[in-house]
């Protein structure tokens, strides 16, 4: 005990208190504190997700108080309310009052005996305050100061203790970054909060909050380790299988936490830090040879330099419809081809990104090029009976490209869209959504398009399809702007006929304006913007130039207390057959696929060969669920086509301190990147592989413990190389060890042992 | 009563012990949750009898459990003296200049009964507090046993040896003149012209 620590005063059970305060940390105060308030927060219901519209419904959210939560003075430090703490329990209302002979954190203890707005809790929560926050709140240490406890606070708390700010500090920022205008109402309950704008955003805060601190209050509870929490989840268990290519153990890696440090993991989930807004960009069928120090794409080039690039990013598939898929939920569901044509053919309720950001209160857009404009969404993108079809898919899907045959052997026009390359039209359930309309929105595009009066478009920028030499390079320029002059000098204030849905050209541009992008948003160019039908030409440099200006131009790129990353990538290389990251039959001679049961708590009970159907329990937010994949072709998955590109280019490099130029030469593929975003937006727990998506679970320590069932990765000649894994650079190469790099053609600076530096490109400083 | 009747009452109580010097006053007041303070302390009327000042000998005690020092294992916890402090709006915090004033009309109190130097020491072992301060908005009434408080009963929302109103109730409070307490002398006087009385009587009925 530190020397400076006030006497313990005596109690009613003077000696539990002594064993408390025998473990205080030195940061307790000389004075009373006695504290009123309210431990309030979001109950949120989550979007049921049904393949069919009917079914579905979308969530909601409303602001909640606790009762029957445990609030007490945090005497040591650790999280947790112990016996022989000042504690109390809250009221019906929420409220409690509590004093303490000495100033210390307080915790709210959130079991599953309390109630949510009398609903029950499924998962226990713990929220906290910092002193800091009652100090501030404290008139008198002998008067009653109020402070409530909130996710909010618990989140301007593990920002005094993890990023060295002040209470005032941290206030403002948090207010900043979640746009709360009146910072006085940023730490209230929200239901005491009278701003409808600071409210919304209060409850949209504290039910992402919320399943984070649950994640953490889980890490405590299983008793997880520091090792496992940043994100090297095969220290503990991997000198038992793979000694070689042994990730070490630092010093505290088997250490467990209490809830102070794992709540700062959770927002770090496998080391992967939380950002506000991702904007994936994705373009089509490059292998990274082919773009990067290309002459033609110097734009692109510029970022993957200025920002950080990966490697050994892996392709999926060939063609493009699996590397969608994989973008889309982490898996190829075995296809090898179009066969999902048309959509939305994965069905049963299968996870995937778009539905797992909804069901953690976060948002997602997708932005395709040559979409038709429009600020409410294109509700014509949804029915799948008019895709492709001629009687108003037409105009989405314009049929200027190769036609495409489907599983039904019905042959469907191509277009400038390309539907296959939204990542979530695939997913019955999340195009069941009702909102999902209003999230598949217009990006730069219109190539080729007819408009209302039947009049070709034309486009403002050459088409120099095949342009590679310097002299035919052309200025960039706003897509949008053009087709808005289009537009203005030909009166067209709708693009279709009967279109009744306000006209926005530029909707991204309007989104970014708005600060209304989703948290997630895919932007997928058209077919002539994304090098699909070009090539890498400049044309589709300036696409990327002119979408990667708006974004860095907007108010939530240039606010710092945003965190905005920029994804560039490719669905595919075009390299060759190769693959990693994820069950790979090609290296294994075509196993079939293996049935895999998990308990709640992820770990594996049975197995079975598995023939057709396919079933699997995952557990996810919402509980355990069984998916069947029919039929289950999972020995023709993950073909893999190539290494591709992969740069991250963030606000945190722009305007922080975040570094850039690095690179990072371990493995990756399409389903590490789903899992890292996964990781960055929380939706996932790390400690239960089943609540990752499909093969994303396929971790080092997944692939060790089912060995037996899983021949294939039994026989993997390297494991880590086969396994999964967040992009957090986390694995290091021990000393000597070469690289698998010689899938890639555009050699890395090292490919024997330790990467110059070990920095997660995501790092946010 | 109403509260505003009782304060009245309770102003003409005091108002009619003006002339006779230092008293002792009883106080009490009733928490929204059911939770008492009671205790006395001497003081002089002032004000038309509607406060007290000189305030001294302070007793207080919450629910039953006095403020006073607790022993364990051979060490004492506490201070056997209470002081008082008044609530200074100006500084936003308890002073040592401010003469302290109890009020009969609770919504005029603005004062601290602890066990330590409240404008100094921020770590009493008990205290009771009546604030109305306009200037900075505190309304709270507040009474703590930190010696008995460290561990709490889990009863809902309350804790035994908390009590907290805010903003304060004026009409939970009372604050009466206790009943003189008679000395031997006076006594012995008393008796004298009772006999004198009852003597002279009995004189009257034989005549």
């Amino acid at each position: 005990m530190n020397s400076n620590f006030p006497l313990p005063r005596p109690t009613k059970v003077a000696a539990a208190v002594a064993s408390v305060l025998a473990l205080c940390a030195p940061s307790a105060f000389a004075s009373v504190s006695i504290v009123q308030g309210v431990v309030g927060g979001a109950y949120f219901t989550p979007p049921v997700f049904a393949d069919t519209a009917a079914a579905s419904s979308p969530s909601s959210t409303a602001a909640s108080v606790y009762a029957g939560a445990t609030v007490c003075f945090d005497l040591n430090g650790n999280g947790a309310c112990d016996p022989g703490e000042p504690s109390t329990t809250t009221s019906a209302t929420g409220s409690f009052k509590l004093s303490s002979s000495i100033l210390a954190p307080l915790v709210a203890q959130i079991s599953t005996s309390a109630t949510n707005n009398g609903n029950a809790i499924a998962s226990r929560d713990v929220f906290r305050v910092n002193v800091a926050q009652i100090q501030a709140a404290t008139k008198s240490p002998l008067l009653a100061a109020t402070v409530n406890i909130t996710p909010l606070s618990t989140e301007v708390a593990l920002a005094i203790e993890n990023q060295g700010v002040t209470y005032n500090q941290a206030v403002a920022t948090l207010a900043q970054r979640i746009g709360v205008s009146n910072t006085a109402n940023l730490l209230l309950p929200p239901t005491q909060i009278t701003n409808a704008s600071d409210q919304a955003a209060v409850v949209k805060e504290s039910v992402i909050a919320q399943g984070r601190l649950t994640l953490a209050a889980k890490f405590v509870d299983r008793g997880d380790t520091v090792g496992e929490l940043r994100g090297n989840f095969d220290c503990p268990d991997v000198a038992s299988f793979d000694s070689a290519n042994a990730d070490g153990c630092s010093g505290t890696d088997l250490n467990t936490v209490a809830i102070p440090a794992a709540q700062e993991y959770a927002y770090n989930l496998e080391g992967m830090p939380q950002y506000d807004y991702v904007f994936v960009i994705i373009e089509e069928n490059e292998s990274q040879s082919s773009v990067y120090g290309s002459k033609t794409l110097p734009y692109i080039n510029s970022l993957l330099t200025s920002g950080n690039l990966y490697y050994n990013y892996f392709s999926t598939s060939d063609p493009s419809e699996p590397n969608y898929l994989a973008l889309g939920a982490a898996d190829d569901f075995g296809q090898t081809g179009d066969e999902a044509i048309p959509y939305p053919s994965i069905i049963g309720g299968v996870p995937n990104l778009v539905n797992s950001m909804k069901a953690a209160g976060l948002t997602w857009h997708s932005y395709e090029g040559s979409l038709w404009p429009s600020a409410a969404g294109t509700t014509a993108n949804v029915g799948a009976s008019s895709w492709n079809t001629g009687t108003g898919g037409i105009y989405f899907d314009n049929p200027a490209e190769s036609s495409i045959t489907g599983a039904d052997g019905i042959t469907y026009p191509g277009g400038v869209v390309a539907k296959k390359h939204n990542t979530g039209v695939w997913f019955a359930d999340a195009v069941a959504q009702p909102d999902y309309p209003s999230n598949a929105r217009s990006i730069s595009g219109a190539y080729g398009s007819t408009d209302v009066n039947g009049n070709a478009i034309p486009y403002s920028y050459p088409s120099n399809t095949n342009a590679t030499a310097s002299s035919n390079y052309t200025a960039a320029g706003d897509w949008d702007n053009a087709l808005q002059a289009y537009a203005t000098a030909n009166n067209i204030t709708s693009w279709w006929s009967g279109n009744t849905q306000p006209w926005v050209q530029d909707q991204f541009k309007a989104d970014l304006a708005s600060g209304n992008v989703a948290n997630l948003n895919i932007i997928v160019p058209d077919t002539k913007d994304d090098m699909h039908d070009t090539g890498t030409v400049p044309r589709t440099d300036y696409w990327v130039e002119n979408v990667v200006k708006k974004i860095e131009s907007s108010a939530i790129w240039n606010d710092p207390t945003k965190r905005v990353a920029i994804v560039i990538t490719f669905d595919e290389g075009e390299s060759a057959t190769t693959s990693c990251c994820g069950w790979n039959p090609e290296r294994s001679g075509d196993g079939k696929a293996q049935l895999v049961t998990f308990t709640a708590n992820g770990t594996e009970v049975s197995s079975q060969s598995a023939e057709s159907p396919f079933t699997e329990a995952w557990k996810g937010a919402a509980g355990t669920s069984n998916l069947t994949f029919t039929p289950p072709p999972y020995s023709n998955g993950n073909h893999g086509h190539g290494v591709t590109t992969f740069g991250v280019y963030t606000n945190q490099m722009a305007q922080g301190n975040a570094p850039g130029g690095l690179y990072d030469t371990d493995y990756y593929s399409h389903f590490s990147f789903v899992r890292s975003l996964q990781d960055i937006f929380g939706l996932a727990d790390p400690g239960l592989p089943g609540s990752y998506m499909n093969r994303s679970k396929y971790t080092e320590t997944f692939i060790n413990e089912n060995a037996t069932v899983l021949p294939e990765f039994a026989g993997s000649a390297n494991p880590h190389f086969d396994a999964v894994r967040a992009m957090n650079h986390v694995y290091q190469f021990p000393a000597g060890v070469t690289h698998v790099t010689s899938l890639g053609t555009v050699t890395p600076p090292t490919t024997v042992g330790p990467d110059p530096s070990q920095t997660n490109l995501w790092a946010t400083q | 009563m109403n509260g505003y009747v009782k304060a009245a009452v309770v102003a003409a109580l005091l108002g009619a012990s003006a002339a006779a010097g230092a008293s002792t006053f009883d106080f009490s007041y009733t928490f929204a949750d059911g939770q008492e303070v009671t205790g006395d302390f001497t003081g002089t009327t002032t004000n038309g009898g509607q406060s007290v000042t000189n305030v001294g000998n302070i007793q207080v005690a919450l629910n039953g459990i006095a403020f006073a020092p607790v022993t364990i294992s051979g060490v004492t916890y506490g201070n056997s003296t209470l002081q008082a402090n008044a609530w200074n709006p100006s500084l936003g915090n308890f002073d040592d200049t401010t003469p302290v004033t109890v009020y009969a009309n609770g919504a005029l109190n603005n004062f601290i009964f602890s066990d330590v130097d409240a404008a100094t020491n921020s770590s009493p072992d008990y205290e009771f507090a009546y604030i109305n301060d306009s200037t900075n908005g505190i309304y709270q009434v507040v009474a703590a046993n930190f010696l008995q408080s460290d561990s709490f009963s889990q009863a809902e929302g309350n804790s035994t040896q908390l009590a907290l109103d805010s903003p304060g109730i004026a009409s939970s409070w009372t604050l009466t003149e206790a009943a003189p307490v008679p000395i031997p002398a006076a006594l012995w006087l008393f008796a004298s012209g009772l006999s004198f009385f009852g003597i002279r009587g009995r004189r009257r009925q034989a005549a």
